[in-house]
């Protein structure tokens, strides 16, 4: 039986790689908050030892879209190739090679059935910055596989919060029932309010500060009600035009309720703060 | 108004290849009028198939000629997949001095990445709000 020894959230701020691969005396302030914060997760990793790292992320139209929209899709392959040519062309980041767990895919598929949730899969996938991020965050040398599961957070109509809520307990359940794999982290990646491609983007204060602190105090007092009530997309539009990854962070809170909380907090910068989570 | 299917896919298809990019930077109007007679009901997954999918009206047509974001943008195009496209175009417009940019629309303190763009680009659209981009 898989033990889930650690429930991540973190920012998948596509600017992570160009803003940390710098020389010291170069670092913004920005980028060293970004790398104090991979210190974090990579001293949680260090601590819980995990065989694999389960990635919740939403694909941002790289791979899907309308034509064919899955809700939740599971990546199902034993490597996958990582980032998209306009990440290279927007945000220079770098592309990477990243190894995969078939095994524990197909069980938590498989699973899956048994707790409420028809998956799809996907045995030919590529991931974008949304698992790449997280991925160098948590595993800078990449050398611990992933499972990629994506939730469409952006393509409306989008799944309920009761929904993610769910997901969090199907997803405990589907991996605890796997005999694949003996330790999992699980990173679920995601943001509090953000807007890319509207009147917000890139400006230097937040998108809407009181959601950030209304979402963070929800999240850790596991204010299901109030999150359910904030997740349709009409209201999450209120916090930025893309805040729907937020709803990634609403299956963490769920997923990790009685572990230790080790660090829970959003990230001050310059622009919207940035979720950052850790339980054990 | 738009068929949002239709236009979200030139702009989601055009904005992951490449080459497409390029002649859409260096002649929109052949790109388009191409994209549209030949590949707008190609389906995605299966290029010898085609499906139902109806060819948008001359009014979407020019306005992909022309980079008409505004007007797509305040018709409930998805503003994430607009602007991943529009970025490139811009950056090569505003090089080109095609497009200027006033700088008395440039808000205060905006950070340095992708600054002109995204000004010229925010000016435009930030009249219209959030339109929703459900469909």
């Amino acid at each position: 039986m898989a033990k889930i020894v650690s429930v991540l959230g973190s920012t998948h701020h596509p600017w992570y790689s160009m803003k940390t691969s710098k020389p010291e005396s170069e670092l913004t302030a920005d980028g060293r908050s970004l790398l104090g914060w991979s210190a974090r997760v990579q001293e949680s990793m260090a601590r819980t030892n995990p065989d694999v790292m389960v990635i919740v992320a939403s694909d941002h139209f790289h791979q899907f879209f309308h034509n064919n929209m899955p809700q939740f899709v599971v990546g199902r392959m034993e490597a996958y190739k990582g980032t998209f040519y306009n990440e290279v062309r927007e945000f220079d980041l770098p592309y990477v090679d990243l190894g995969g767990s078939r095994a524990l895919s197909t069980d938590i598929i498989e699973n899956g059935f048994e707790h409420g949730f028809d998956f799809a899969y996907s045995d030919e996938m590529r991931v974008d910055h949304a698992c790449v991020v997280p991925s160098l965050i948590a595993m800078p040398k990449l050398d611990i596989p992933i499972v990629p599961i994506l939730t469409n957070c952006g393509a409306p109509p989008i799944p309920t919060g009761q929904r993610f809520i769910d997901l969090g307990v199907a997803l405990r359940g589907a991996i605890e029932g796997s005999n694949a794999v003996e330790r999992v982290a699980v990173m679920f990646s995601g943001n509090l309010s953000l807007e890319v491609g509207g009147p917000h983007q890139m400006m230097p204060t937040s998108v809407d500060p009181q959601f950030d602190i209304d979402a963070m105090e929800w999240l850790i007092g596991r204010d299901y009600e109030a999150l359910k009530a904030e997740a349709p997309i009409r209201q999450l539009m209120k916090h930025g035009n893309v805040a729907g990854q937020f709803l990634n962070m609403v299956s963490m809170a769920r997923m990790s309720e009685g572990m230790v909380p080790v660090h829970e907090e959003a990230m001050k910068r310059v622009g919207t703060p940035v979720p950052c989570f850790i339980y054990e | 108004m738009i068929d949002h299917y239709a236009v979200n896919k030139f702009i989601y298809d055009t904005d992951r290849n490449p080459e497409f990019v390029r002649r859409y930077i260096e002649d929109p109007a052949e790109y388009v009028d191409w994209y549209f007679s030949e590949r707008m009901t190609r389906l995605l997954e299966n290029e010898s198939e085609t499906s139902a999918v109806q060819v948008p009206d001359d009014r979407t047509r020019e306005a992909f000629k022309n980079y008409d974001f505004e007007f797509f943008y305040q018709h409930g195009a998805h503003p994430f997949l607009l602007w991943t496209l529009m970025l490139p175009v811009l950056e090569a417009k505003l090089d080109a001095g095609e497009f200027v940019l006033d700088m008395s629309t440039v808000p205060e303190g905006v950070r340095a990445e992708n600054k002109k763009p995204m000004a010229y680009y925010r000016a435009k659209i930030e009249k219209h709000g959030r339109p929703y981009y459900g469909y």
